[in-house]
């Protein structure tokens, strides 16, 4: 019998000994402390001092920030304090007072543990009344108590128990504490620094990296996985505790107890792997199921589909299942007959009743598939199908198109990790979307060949929903509510039907006849207040920024009505290749992460703070009224930029960008639910419509980015489409970054060879007409190409073969830009010219884009932001044209960007301000094909470019045997590094920028600068003997000063020039020196080979190594 | 009250014999148990209090069988080890609570009250709030030996208990376990300081390289001596010599030269005259004739 007696007694004293215990005092009071800050900063004092709102918006994230911090440190430290416990008793003659008395080892070492626990758990409660005290001080936050108590029970004690098990497991094995710290600090670095979300996070005892996010709408998304995972290192944990009394050095002193524990222990180490293996099991039998969907759906790859033009959905909400029946009307538009009718539902729903036109109908379900046996349908026929199905949704059967890399990464905001849900079902809580295939879809679902799950089909859908009292049901179409019955009706036809089902409020408006909604969780209003002052306004404000996107985008917001739906966190979707349409985006609404607190810009008490104290409006003169506005007008462009924030990541010393995709980009509401081109030869025809319509939304790149990647994300397209056609490109998941620029740039290629003969003002006036005549409607690319042809005599389709599987690319040398102003009349204008080759087979296109002040166009009135007048310029193979552009007004600056070509980087900026006025010069806007192509070099003159053969560089091959081992080739970044101003590199790095020298790629290697043991050699091929002028490329760094700050561009260039009467170091002061070619002497050679070197000592930060120029004198 | 020894071994895994064959039989009171470093004593010691397994042989304590009825008998024991050293961070109090939360008591109000009679018994309710390391070494002791009374144990068994005290405390810590032993109990002490067993003992052992050399009552080792103990009076010449022949007592220096107490059968050719014998001659001459082995204790 256990003596509840003995173990408090130890445990109280064990406690109180490590309550005393200094270390645990210093580490109690730095976590404090930290955290203390922490909170203040985040919750009271950041965001110009409102507060953090990723981790304020959501109150349960206030307790789980503050124990994943404190879970990481703690689990530190109980290492130390737990092994401190066997280390203390090795010290016998202390402990043999302890261990005669009358107990039994399995009271002592439960005892101690409980001791240690209650110590930790001692800190927990003070930290967590930390933060609930900065809980109770945040302004607009609620207390989220029962979080406080989830999270200490799923991070905290599973971690405690773990790795105090752990610790004494080891330290009882290997009895030297020395070793039992380096082996588990060396396992608490692996599973922090590297084992991370790997193996599905299943080594990651403290939590850091399992989503453990709770929302308001449906609590953890993933209960029953965290509970798995936290209870695996619980059971562990209780495991190694439990052997441990077995291992423990003291007479037993009931053999009972013995067994006990290692019966106990076993079944908790039994139990504990059962869990994990069940964790690890779950994500297998996942990905199990998602191969054999995606194998099923390739079996009906040919198998073409009926076209339904009714649905008349009834949707049963009972508890945590779906109970439905569906009645279809579909038709066989196809012009042979169907042989087979089959239709996708999700596996997790169970038909248990199928009929056609009103007779019952046997059929067969294979996984997603539903196959009417026997049905067949004549080319034109019609039938009425009914459905009856109830059960729950697999989410593991949505987005079979990704893969389970992407799947399974981390979804984290803030410092907090999200699980990622597709579906909810729950007795509160609904939200269902077609990718859910919650309703029969015609079609075997998403496969590896088979992506008609991807295509669509407008149908009219009818839709009644019963649920529980209280509850709100929301969908598309106009809505009658007779209790807790809902019934939704579209006026137009639609591509698919959502349902979300919850505890809603509605604020609703009128916005210029568009019925505009916003619904949120009852008690997640928190923007009312805010916004009251402008009440009257908002509806401007609204109708003004969707104006302004339907301008740039050149179509009209094609739906009577536009919600804003509040959803669970958790609620996530993934970019696709074949469709640019998130599931965030339904017709007429958009799915908006609970409390935006994905989007800063929802945070309207910090914007507004951080605009009154830092913001451009902090020193102007504006009304609260007016700044409230501007917050409005931020919030709304959340949904009208195609990129979210930029991801920054260090990668071997160099930044690396990635864009992240805007789930919310209401693009998808304009083009992908209204207007569907079709292909099935070509299946991203439609995205490439969709990318050339949404390219007026498009923001310029920030220079400074692409400078820090190293190359911009349409040049890595191009460095792609170098070894990859468009169809490789598309099918290779390697390229999923880059993938919507490549489709952007063939589209803008594509629809260039319309616009060469049509016009570009013809085209676009075409092609808005074309679309409006096919809204709600699917067309085929035949469709269009006969509209086409009808209108211009245009035949794309002969082009489409090669324009989708060619891996050619042109070429372009561009030479002579000039831009001056010019007298046209009595007008001022801006011309700007320059000749330009393209030295390749294949025909090519050359986009030069001018920033501007001023908007027009079919939507009328003026934009806020600077707008671009594109102009493109075609160009044969092997053809060369002069060009010159004639501005009216005050051109800002201009892009000549290269689009699909070899060329980087592929944009050449040109500053246009403060020109000079040529009057010389005769104004002039148009183009002339010439017979001399742009050179590069003249005839006499030898030139060795960094990126020729003739030029190497030293490599300094320092860096720790651990760096070697740990960076793989798999991470080294693309083949241009950013440009790293501020902290060169180490390394001669190679770096592409229009101001460097090239043909068609303008880059330079770059190192930090040194004492001269590194550098790079032009080894320059002579013809002929004699002397020659030697010249060197300069590039001036204008924005960056010398090594130790001061003047920029401070700093010398040493070049040493090996010639017949010896070596000449030439040196180049940067300050004095032509950004260009810079004469370096002229000197003898009589060998077939001159060798110009350069070193990297310098003052300058660095050290920039180009090209190196001979002529013969 | 009574302890059964028979034919107790020890062999650790090293191969060391550290106790042999020992039968022993000791009844209530104290029971001194002497012999050389090495001799065995701690590790009968930690068998007794259950914190060794005997390799072989038997122990019984009143009946119980010390490996079979480990948690009666834990029960039963207050224990002192030799190099007694306390938890960091516990008060006196604290620390004697604990022992007495451990050796069962679970009554609070008990329990206070026998933590604190047993401080005033020991001479420590003052220091009851001061750390129980940052005591002086007496204080240490009689701290240790609280530990070892605070549950009444009907054994007691304590390993060189008035090592490093001031004769004061020496004496008082002797009387001390004198009057605990008169309570049907059995005190086993254990020592390098002979006196303490005379002065205390009504049996005893003597241990020597793992084995039992004698048992029986300190009288009757001292009787083995009686005529044995000299009282030599040396020149300085003659001191190294006897120093070479003889186990040496003591050595007095007078102005004639020295005055040596050896234990001897004769001391041929010197001048000298017997003296009564106590149990440390005893223990010397036992040791130097009865197993012809000296050691320097």
């Amino acid at each position: 019998m256990i003596s509840l007696h003995n173990i408090r007694s130890i445990a109280l004293y064990e406690t109180k000994t490590l309550l005393r215990s200094w270390f645990f005092r210093i580490f109690a009071i730095i976590a404090m402390v930290f955290l203390a800050f922490f909170n203040f900063g985040v919750l009271i004092e950041s965001n110009g001092g409102a507060g953090q709102w990723e981790l304020k918006g959501l109150p349960s994230l206030i307790p789980y920030i503050n124990l994943l911090f404190l879970n990481v440190v703690q689990a530190i430290i109980a290492i130390f304090l737990a092994s401190d416990f066997l280390k203390r008793d090795k010290k016998l003659d202390t402990t043999e007072v302890i261990y005669m008395r009358p107990m039994t080892n399995g009271e002592y070492v439960i005892g101690k543990t409980l001791g240690n626990l209650v110590v930790f758990f001692v800190l927990n409660l003070i930290i967590l009344s930390i933060a609930i005290i900065f809980n109770l001080i945040t302004k607009n936050v609620t207390v989220n108590w029962m979080a406080y108590v989830y999270y200490f029970g799923l991070i905290s004690v599973p971690t405690l128990v773990f790795i105090m098990g752990l610790s004494f497991l080891i330290m009882s094995l290997i009895r030297n504490q020395a070793v039992t710290f380096v082996v588990l600090l060396g396992y608490v670095a692996i599973s922090l620094f590297y084992l991370q979300d790997r193996f599905y996070y299943l080594f990651d005892y403290m939590a850091f990296n399992i989503p453990l996010t709770f929302s308001d709408f449906v609590g953890f998304g993933n209960l029953e996985t965290v509970l798995i995972h936290r209870g695996m290192y619980f059971f562990l944990g209780l495991a190694f505790i439990f052997y441990t009394i077995i291992l423990l050095r003291r007479l037993p002193h009931s053999e009972g107890m013995r067994y006990f524990a290692l019966v106990f222990g076993s079944v908790c180490l039994v139990f504990g792997i059962y869990l994990g293996s069940r964790h690890v099991g779950a994500f297998l039998s996942e990905q199990r199921l998602r191969r054999e969907l995606i194998g099923l759906s390739d079996q009906y790859l040919d198998v073409k589909q009926v076209q339904v033009k009714d649905y008349d959905i009834k949707v049963d909400h009972q508890g945590q299942q779906l109970v439905c029946d569906v009645t279809l009307d579909v038709t066989n538009e196809n012009s042979s007959p169907l042989e087979k009718v089959i239709f996708s539902l999700n596996p997790g729903l169970k038909v248990t009743r199928i009929q056609v036109n009103g007779q019952d109908h046997d059929f067969e379900r294979k996984l997603n598939v539903v196959e009417l046996t026997g049905l067949k349908l004549d080319a034109g026929q019609q039938a009425s199908i009914f459905f009856s199905y109830e059960g729950k949704i697999i989410e593991s059967a949505c987005y079979l198109d990704i893969d389970d890399e992407t799947r399974i990464a981390t979804y984290r905001n803030f410092l907090y990790q999200i699980d990622k849900r597709y579906a909810f079902v729950t007795p509160d809580y609904i939200l269902l979307t077609r990718e859910n295939n919650w309703y029969p879809v015609p079609g075997a679902g998403m496969g590896a060949k088979n992506s008609q799950w991807l295509s669509r089909q407008f149908s009219n859908y009818k839709l009644e929903v019963n649920t529980k009292p209280g509850l709100t049901a929301i969908s598309q179409g106009t809505v009658q509510q007779d209790e807790n019955r809902f019934v939704f009706t579209s006026s137009h036809p639609q591509t698919q039907v959502s349902l979300t089902i919850g505890d809603y409020e509605r604020k609703q408006a009128d916005i210029d006849g568009l019925e505009f909604n916003v619904y949120v969780r009852k008690g997640h209003d928190y923007f009312s207040a805010f916004f009251e002052e402008i009440k009257d306004t908002i509806p401007s404000v609204v109708a003004e920024a969707l104006q302004d996107f339907e301008r740039s985008v050149d179509m009209y917001y094609p739906f009577e009505r536009f919600s804003l739906v509040e959803v669970p966190i958790q609620y996530y979707s993934y970019d696709r290749v074949l469709s640019g349409a998130r599931e965030q985006m339904q017709p007429e609404m958009v799915l908006f992460a609970e409390k935006g607190l994905l989007v800063g810009d929802a945070d309207f008490y910090g914007r507004m703070e951080g605009r009154r104290r830092f913001g451009p409006d902090a020193s102007q003169e504006m009304t609260p009224q007016e700044k409230k506005i501007q917050v409005l007008k931020n919030f709304l462009s959340s949904f009208t930029q195609e990129q979210g924030r930029p991801d920054f990541q260090r990668s071997q010393g160099q930044v690396q960008i990635e864009e992240k995709p805007n789930p919310y980009y209401i693009f998808p509401l304009f083009y992908n639910y209204a207007y569907y081109i079709r292909s099935d030869q070509w299946p991203v025809t439609d995205r490439v419509f969709e990318s050339y319509k949404k390219q007026g939304t498009d923001s310029p790149r920030m220079g400074w980015m692409r400078d820090m990647q190293g190359m911009s994300e349409n040049e890595q397209g191009n460095l792609a489409l170098l070894s990859q056609s468009f169809e490789e490109i598309l099918k290779d998941p390697k390229q999923l970054q880059i993938v919507d620029n490549v489709i952007q740039l063939k589209g803008k290629a594509l629809f260039s060879i319309i616009k060469r003969k049509a016009g570009d003002a013809e085209f676009e006036d075409f092609l808005f007409n074309y679309l409006n005549e096919i809204k709600f409607k699917t067309a085929s690319i035949e469709d269009f190409n006969n509209a086409v042809y009808d209108r211009f005599g245009i035949d794309l389709i002969p082009y489409m073969e090669s324009w989708f599987s060619s891996k050619q690319l042109p070429a372009f040398l561009i030479d002579n830009i000039n831009a001056v102003n010019v007298l046209d009349g009595d007008q001022l204008k801006t011309m700007v010219k320059f000749k330009v080759s393209n030295t390749e087979g294949v025909e090519g296109i050359i986009s030069v884009d001018f920033r501007l002040g001023a908007a027009g166009g079919r939507f009328g009135g003026m934009g806020g932001s600077a707008e671009t007048i594109s102009k493109l310029i075609h160009l044969e193979g092997n053809q060369t044209k002069e060009v010159s552009f004639l501005l009216s007004g005050s051109p800002r600056g201009a892009s000549i960007n290269t689009l699909t070509s070899r060329n980087i980087p592929s944009e050449i900026r040109l500053p246009l301000e403060n020109l000079e006025e040529d009057k010389k010069a005769v104004p002039y806007e148009g183009e002339t094909v010439v017979d001399i192509p742009v050179r590069i070099a003249e005839e006499n003159e030898i030139i060795v470019d960094n990126e020729d053969p003739g030029f190497v560089v030293t490599t300094n091959d320092e860096g720790s045997l651990l760096r070697k081992l740990l960076i793989t080739e798999e991470e080294t970044t693309s083949r241009y590094a950013g440009f790293s101003g501020w902290r060169p590199p180490r390394n001669w790095t190679l770096t592409a920028n229009s101001a460097f020298y090239g043909a068609y790629i303008r880059s330079a290697h770059y190192i930090s600068s040194g004492e001269g043991d590194q550098k790079a050699q032009w080894n320059i091929p002579l013809s002929e003997r004699g002397f020659y002028d030697v010249y060197a490329y300069v590039y001036k760094d204008t924005r960056r000063g010398g090594r130790r700050g001061g003047d920029s561009n401070a700093g010398e260039y040493h070049y040493i020039i090996h010639h017949d009467d010896g070596d000449e170091d030439a040196t180049v002061d940067l300050k004095t020196a032509e950004e260009g070619w810079n004469h370096l002497g002229a000197f003898y050679f009589s060998s077939d080979t001159a060798l110009v070197e350069m070193t990297n000592q310098s003052q300058a930060r660095m050290v920039v190594a180009d090209a190196i120029k001979l002529i013969k004198q | 009250m009574n302890i059964t020894i028979e034919g107790l071994s020890k062999i650790y895994p090293n191969g060391n014999r550290a106790i042999n064959n020992i039968s022993l039989e000791i009844q209530d009171g104290m029971f001194g148990l002497l012999g050389p470093n090495g001799a065995g004593k701690s590790t009968l010691m930690r068998i007794l209090v259950t914190l060794m397994k005997p390799s072989s042989g038997k122990v019984t304590i009143d009946g119980l069988d010390l490996v079979k009825n480990r948690k009666e008998i834990r029960k039963i024991l207050g224990y002192l080890p030799q190099d007694f050293r306390f938890f960091s961070k516990l008060t006196t109090h604290e620390f004697l609570d604990y022992a007495a939360r451990l050796a069962g008591m679970k009554d609070s109000k008990t329990r206070a009250s026998a933590v604190d009679r047993m401080l005033e018994e020991v001479g420590l309710f003052e220091a009851r709030d001061r750390q129980a390391n940052r005591l002086s070494g007496g204080m240490k002791r009689r701290l240790g030996i609280a530990q070892a009374l605070i549950n009444n144990p009907r054994l007691i068994i304590v390993d060189e208990p008035t090592t490093g005290l001031d004769p004061e405390e020496r004496i008082r810590f002797r009387n001390l376990l004198s009057t605990i032993s008169t309570k049907d109990v059995i005190i086993i002490l254990s020592t390098h300081i002979v006196g303490d067993i005379s002065s205390t003992c009504k049996s005893m052992a003597l241990l020597n390289r793992g084995e039992l050399a004698y048992s029986g009552s300190p009288d009757e080792l001292v009787e083995q001596a009686g005529d044995k103990v000299w009282l030599i009076k040396a020149t300085e010449a003659e001191y190294l010599e006897i120093n070479e022949k003889y186990p040496v007592i003591s050595t007095v220096p007078t102005q004639e030269g020295w005055e040596i107490q050896v234990v001897a059968d004769s001391i041929n050719g010197y001048s000298g005259n017997h003296i009564d014998a106590n149990l440390e001659h005893a223990y010397v001459y036992f040791m130097e004739n009865q197993l012809n082995q000296w050691t320097a204790i």
